[in-house]
């Protein structure tokens, strides 16, 4: 299950997604925005996406993870949008027979998200704001 | 032939909008597109783009077809 939402995200809601009897781990991460970036406060960002691609991205990583840990079942939400600090940008929820393989899809999720969905954050600072996609910054 | 363009992030602040339509030579390759785009939008940023076509990645050598939306990428910062 994957979602791009300009809504809050409950993370619980996301979890609900793949729970089930038959599973005994379900593993979620949660990315939040942060207030500092290389020493400048920030006060808020916003999330630009391509969206057609951006959550065929998002099913090609579920079935990856499906394909080399046979989980149960992988959820997905993004923000996309103006976010506030604090607020959650992203959820992963991952839930399987037994916790090491969900643990390990989990960290491959995110991972994989940062490297190859198209969505893109801009910061913005008290001087100014910038986004947040060329090398010097996202490497 | 008639292509689609999408412009996301700062590239799309350069260009002032999110999507262009192209009129390009057929047999137009994605080398040929940047060479276009570098021309029309001379700030555009020399770095290396990544770029989609329908939604995949596609390397410097791929030709374009009527109706391909081709998509300009900078490095991703999701997540």
């Amino acid at each position: 299950m994957i979602e791009l939402t300009q809504e809050p995200i409950r993370i619980e809601s996301v979890m609900d997604r793949v729970k089930q009897n038959t599973c005994g781990a379900v593993v979620t991460f949660t990315g939040t925005v942060r207030d500092n970036f290389q020493g400048k406060r920030v006060l808020y960002m916003e999330y630009d996406a391509y969206p057609e691609m951006a959550t065929k991205k998002l099913a090609e990583i579920t079935s990856e993870i499906q394909t080399r840990w046979g989980l149960a079942d992988v959820a997905i939400t993004h923000r996309v949008g103006r976010v506030e600090i604090g607020e959650v940008v992203v959820v992963i929820a991952v839930a399987s027979a037994h916790r090491l393989e969900a643990f390990q899809a989990c960290q491959y999720a995110i991972d994989r998200i940062k490297k190859v969905v198209p969505i893109w954050k801009k910061e913005f600072y008290e001087d100014g704001s910038s986004w947040i996609d060329d090398e010097t910054k996202t490497a | 032939m008639k292509v689609i363009l999408r412009l996301f992030a700062s590239y799309r602040e350069l260009a002032g909008t999110g999507r262009i339509e192209l009129d390009l030579p057929q047999g137009t390759d994605i080398s040929g597109l940047l060479r276009t785009v570098r021309r029309d939008f001379s700030s555009f940023p020399d770095a290396p783009v990544h770029v989609a076509v329908n939604t995949e990645f596609v390397a410097s050598g791929y030709e374009l077809h009527e109706g391909d939306e081709i998509a300009l990428l900078p490095p991703v910062s999701g997540g």
